[in-house]
């Protein structure tokens, strides 16, 4: 894995179109977010505070907020299914699909169903499977992941998939506008035939018993209304309390991950079609996720990478994804939350490389929306990598292994500030002497400074 | 199956339980803090609502904003001038297919609209009532031009409407048809998502309706970080916010 991910990272560095893809787009999305602040910007600190205690409050009383939860679906009507690991979860969402007779399933965007790989495994079992969110659907047109969790083709631009919509769609346009609304035509087939939806959940709320769901095109709604079937999943985490607690998390989910006071959408699930209604699906499941969350959840600092409401703000201000982007991750959630959680739900032998793949500038932790504290979690996460416990200080040394934990001290200090970073910068080119002495005690950076300078805080 | 599935209920919960068994030193500092940021916001939010409720004019003009911005098209007027106003949209939009929500209200004012536009011998507008299941009305769902109903709410702060689903006002309504028009009642606006949720009453509710909020024609900026407007949902949102007329 750590292999490939060096030859990602290189790879990516050296695709100039990818790299001013990702800048383009990465900066005018961090600029949207400072302006949807703007408005309260003084009560930000409060409101984070606030995003954060609440958060927190929910994680630590998990068991009985999930057992509320499903007691009141139940009551509402819809079915809960609880799953350990990622296998569990498919096989569940096979087993409800293959009762229901479904064979085409429409599916909104959802990272949770990217980390079970939902679709590899119904594919392989028979089953046609159709992305309806716009980005995810030109990802799978094309064959490929998506690269980031709110904006998925990121990478791509318009031209690339003005060519991929000529080959596979005959259709030939070539403004964002023609190829949106051939998307569209293409799609609106998709969801009047469909035989169940498949969605996941931003927000689950105990009080009510009701599964929350954001978006701006609308997809998640047809998804979740039109199809007889409705499967949602969530992973455990997704609980809050009450519904008191929503208007804040949402807001603060809006802003962080597009700039916009408020998404188009916000759509509140709280039971299957009634007797007396004329819409909604008959049948509404909703499969409960862990895949080592309940692990994670046993160290108190570790835990709180489970705060985490997918915004992307953490990846659209990070320096290190902006340059490598999405795919050199190899994960189902990339940059800094990804650093965090895939070594942690994944295992560290696959994913434990990704805490070292970071300058600890803390830009993330900046403007995470719930105050996740990335860098102390990554820290955490290499020293465990690392396991330094096992070594004596001379094995340490020679070793390398302390110098390397020096090494980062000393990244954590300079990038801890901006003002010390631009010194460093200044001195670096001053006395470029020092460059290779940096370079041979991070490895991430030698790939990086072959192709580029050190970006400038934003 | 049901059985298997109690077992990874209990294996996952009791997992969890003993997980957070090690405790976090901040843990009951953020469970207070939680209290009394949760005590403060709604009361901030009400604070803002009993002052938003003497300035109801400002509420409206907020909405229409904020509605605006949201790239929905506004229009404000009295009671008795919706129907006046529909027939000039209709024709305006081009609307010939019209399906409206099974609402009372709404069934009034698109007769009163037929019937003004009886004069206008270039008008026609096929209509139909949403009174039956999706699967028998779906081909005409996805071939109609536009919907019609009355929303439930608004919010003024991110220019929303509240649309909760019921028997009269199905859930498809807001979703398929390519035009969605809506008719607002001044009184029924609240200052933001906060005071809408109090004054709902939605704290003591066990449970509740398919709720929705909608703040403008479906967009997507995909592609590029371009903003299109009308992806999946509708191409067009029309909001027709009115003053109830006086009862006599
Ligand atoms: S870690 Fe924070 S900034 Fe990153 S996606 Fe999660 S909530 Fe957003």
């Amino acid at each position: 894995m750590e292999k490939t991910f060096t030859k990602n990272v290189k790879q990516a560095l050296n695709n100039p179109v990818l790299r001013a893809n990702y800048r383009k787009a990465l900066d005018a999305l961090a600029e949207k977010r400072k302006t949807a602040f703007a408005d309260i910007s003084l009560e930000l600190p409060a409101r984070r505070e606030a995003a954060y205690a609440l958060r927190l409050n929910s994680l630590h009383k998990l068991p009985e907020l999930l057992s509320q939860l499903e007691q009141k679906l139940n009551e509402n009507g819809i079915h809960v299914h609880w799953a350990q690991t990622p296998q569990e979860a498919n096989q569940i969402a096979e087993s409800i699909l293959r009762q229901n007779n479904a064979k085409k399933i429409i599916k909104g965007k959802s990272m949770i169903t990217e980390e079970i790989r939902l679709n590899d495994y119904l594919e392989e079992h028979g089953f046609n499977v159709i992305e309806s969110d716009l980005g995810e659907f030109i990802v799978q047109l094309a064959g490929e992941k998506p690269a980031h969790i709110v904006a998925p083709i990121i990478y791509k631009n318009k031209e690339q998939v003005a060519k991929l919509f000529a080959e596979k769609l005959n259709f030939h346009g070539s403004s964002a506008e023609e190829l949106t609304h051939a998307a569209r035509q293409f799609l609106r087939k998709e969801f009047y035939s469909a035989d169940a939806g498949l969605s996941g959940v931003n927000f689950a709320v105990a009080q009510t018993g009701t599964l929350c769901l954001v978006e701006n095109e609308g997809n998640g709604r047809f998804c979740t209304t039109i199809p007889p079937l409705h499967i949602a999943f969530m992973s455990l985490e997704k609980v809050v309390e009450k519904f008191s607690d929503v208007p804040l998390l949402y807001s603060m989910l809006c802003r962080s991950a597009s700039g916009q006071k408020i998404t188009v959408y916000f759509n509140m699930i709280s039971k299957p079609r009634q007797k007396d209604e004329k819409d909604g699906p008959q049948h509404v499941h909703l499969i409960i996720l862990d895949n080592n969350r309940s692990t994670i959840l046993s160290d108190p600092l570790l835990r709180k990478t489970l705060l985490c409401i997918r915004c992307g703000a953490c990846m659209n201000n990070c320096p290190v994804y902006t340059n490598i982007g999405g795919h050199a991750y190899d994960a189902a959630i990339p940059g800094p939350i990804g650093k965090i959680l895939m070594p942690q739900i994944a295992g560290m032998e696959k994913y434990g490389h990704l805490a070292t793949a970071s300058s600890l500038c803390a830009a993330c932790v900046e403007v995470c929306p719930v105050k996740i504290p990335i860098t102390d979690i990554l820290l955490k996460l290499r020293a465990q990598a690392t396991s330094l416990k096992n070594l004596s200080f001379k094995q340490r040394l020679y070793s390398g292994k302390l110098a390397e934990k020096i090494a980062f001290m000393l990244w954590a200090y300079i990038f801890s500030s901006p003002l010390r970073y631009k010194l460093f910068l200044k001195m670096l080119h001053a006395f470029p002497a020092l460059i290779p002495l940096k370079v041979r005690f991070t490895p991430m950076l030698r790939q990086w400074t072959k192709t580029r300078d050190f970006p400038m805080p934003r | 199956m049901h059985e298997s599935n109690y077992k990874r209920r209990s294996a996952i919960l009791s997992r969890v339980k003993v997980a957070l068994s090690n405790l976090d030193p901040e843990q009951i500092q953020t469970q207070t803090q939680a209290q009394t940021s949760k005590n403060k916001l709604p009361e901030q939010a009400r604070s803002e609502s009993s002052l938003a409720a003497s300035f109801a004019k400002n509420l409206n003009q907020q909405f229409l904003q904020n509605m605006t911005g949201n790239s929905a098209l506004c229009f404000e007027c009295q009671e008795e001038e919706i129907p006046a106003l529909l027939h000039k949209l209709l024709v305006q939009e081009k609307i010939k297919s019209l399906v409206l929500s099974g609402q009372p209200q709404v069934e009034k004012i698109f007769q009163q609209t037929l019937n003004q536009a009886q004069e206008d011998t270039a008008f026609s507008c096929d209509f139909f009532r949403f009174e039956n299941n999706l699967e028998e009305l779906k081909e005409r769902l996805f071939e109609v031009a536009a919907s019609l109903e009355k929303a439930h709410s608004g919010l003024a702060e991110t220019g929303s409407l509240v649309i909760r689903s019921t028997k009269e006002t199905p859930r498809s309504l807001s979703l398929i048809p390519p035009i969605h028009i809506v008719l607002l009642s001044s009184k029924n606006i609240y200052a933001n998502f906060e005071t809408y949720l109090s004054a709902s009453k939605l704290s003591s509710r066990s449970s509740l309706e398919n709720t929705l909020l909608i703040s403008g024609p479906s967009k997507t900026a995909d592609i590029e970080l371009t903003l299109v407007q009308g992806i999946h949902g509708p191409l067009k949102l029309i909001v027709i916010l009115y003053n109830e007329a006086k009862k006599l």
